[in-house]
């Protein structure tokens, strides 16, 4: 005894609204554990403007990516009861680390460091309206997983 | 169910068990005690999906040090402590899962951090299914000065342990947590940036104070004096507010938020742990949607009154009302229901 799914009508309403609000992936978690994601296309110019120079000091130069926002919502760099960021260019950030938060409506999700590394420049503006996955920090990874307090 | 979830590692003086208070026993000279800021205890319930008047643990004082002994999750919400929890920062107004083991830290509100936006007095800790210790007279809250309600009627102290009420934690779609915009946000009132502001509403003895004092009352921002605390806060003023006629009152009831005006002419409001009956003649009552804010004001901050009437308040009480019931709403979809877990 399965619950019933979405219908073929309803994914592709979904789909629809995807497309018309520019929403790139759909995670859906149906009461009774079913989950549907939904991926579009990706897009001919992809988001990545990747102003990243090529570094010649640094050998292993490790690649640069991105923190993401983890769902949609209105970017705030600082917490609205504090007056200073959480998080600001150049700062070292391990696995998890809250760098900036999402508003919808009186909700305020994390949007966090998916690794450890030093957060390079903000890539979106305070105040503006994300969807699920855009970039809002760069994020420049450790080399390699260093040995607990070893200095390098 | 409920079982051990936090042990107090340290903790000063006057922090208590408390829920919204204990309502209806006024007759019998029990007032109604509760969180100060009822407003951040039903915001970090509105968070964890909690009953509204799950109770919860009101700090006024610290450093503040507390051993999580059982998987589960908090909320803190109120004063903006620089909370640590194994030393990782935890946002002002957030809700976050919790391992046993952990130690959750809080600091004085503005002591290892600059940045506050606002002024801060209060913190409150709320747990995923609420604090758990005997309802006396239908509420968990501490009444300490008649001992009884809370844990053991008495303030918190280092070697407590305290239950909570929840069988089943619920589960983070995020284990970084989420949060609730905080209500001087979402609700803004006044536009002195130096002042708290708070509506009032006139009460009987109103029109017996002179022209002078009425003006000075709603253009003169109040002083907070150090002579504040959970019975109520003393106000300084350049003007002190005196009656045309004087006339001695019998004592009858009075309620928190009361505006009182003692002989001196410096007014006291009465908070959760006031008096039940007063004889001093009464300026106004600040309205219940707005008390929060008196929680948070910190002595020798500045107070502004501003008038309003019923309406008006009953308008502000929605206007709150809307903004728990969007935070119920929302942090449904961030927490997941212990099936779908």
């Amino acid at each position: 005894m399965t619950k019933p799914s979405l219908t073929p009508a309803q994914l592709s309403t979904l789909a629809a609204e995807m497309r018309a609000h520019g929403i790139t992936e759909l995670d859906l978690r149906l009461p009774g554990g079913d989950r549907i994601r939904l991926k579009a296309p990706a897009p001919a110019a992809p988001v990545a403007t990747a102003a990243v120079p090529p570094a010649t000091s640094t050998p292993p130069a490790p690649s640069a990516q991105t923190i993401a926002a983890p769902g949609p919502g209105r970017l705030m760099f600082t917490h609205p009861a504090r007056t200073q960021p959480a998080a600001c260019p150049g700062d070292r950030v391990a696995p998890g680390d809250i760098v900036a938060w999402l508003a919808v409506e009186s909700l305020i999700s994390p949007v966090t460091a998916p690794a450890a590394g030093t957060l390079g420049a903000a890539l979106a503006e305070e105040g503006a309206l994300l969807g699920y996955g855009s970039p809002v920090f760069a994020l420049v990874p450790e080399a390699a997983p260093t040995g607990p307090n070893q200095m390098s | 169910m409920s079982a051990p979830f936090l042990e107090v590692l340290a903790t000063p003086a006057l922090n208590s068990v408390q829920d919204l208070g204990r309502p209806g026993q006024r007759r019998w000279g029990i007032g109604p005690t509760g969180m100060v800021d009822a407003l951040a205890l039903q915001v970090g319930n509105a968070l964890l999906g909690n009953a509204p008047d799950a109770a919860g643990l009101e700090l006024q004082l610290f450093p503040v040090r507390l051993r999580v002994l059982r998987d589960g999750a908090i909320a803190l919400t109120g004063a903006d402590c620089d909370a640590r929890l194994d030393g990782r920062p935890v946002p002002p107004w957030w809700a976050l899962p919790v391992r046993a083991g952990q130690v959750l830290e809080l600091s004085p509100p503005g002591a290892t951090r600059r940045d506050l936006a606002a002024p801060a007095l209060r913190a409150c800790l709320s747990v995923a299914g609420g604090i758990d210790v005997p309802e006396v007279l239908g509420s968990r809250a501490t009444h300490v000065r008649c001992a009884f309600g809370g844990l053991e009627g008495r303030a918190l102290r280092a070697g407590d342990v305290l239950d909570a009420g929840a069988a089943q934690a619920p589960a983070f779609r995020d284990p970084a947590g989420f949060g609730a915009l905080p209500p001087a946000t979402a609700l803004p009132l006044g536009d002195d940036p130096e002042a708290t502001t708070v509506r009032v509403i006139p009460a009987a003895e109103y029109p017996a104070f002179t022209d002078a004092s009425h003006a000075a009352f709603w253009n003169d921002p109040w002083r907070v004096t150090i002579q504040s605390d959970r019975m109520g806060m003393r106000l300084e003023g350049t003007t002190p507010l005196k009656r045309a006629v004087v006339q001695e009152m019998r004592s009858h009831g009075i309620v928190c938020g009361v505006v009182q005006v003692p002989p001196g002419g410096h007014p006291i409001i009465q908070l959760n742990d006031g008096n039940t009956a007063g004889g001093y003649p009464k300026m106004g009552v600040v309205i219940d949607p707005d008390l929060w804010r008196l929680a948070q004001l910190p002595p020798r901050r500045l107070l502004r009154f501003q008038r309003c009437d019923l309406a008006q308040a009953r308008a502000a009480a929605l206007e709150q009302e809307d903004y728990l019931a969007g935070l119920r709403r929302l942090s449904a979809l961030s927490l997941m229901t212990p099936e779908a877990a």
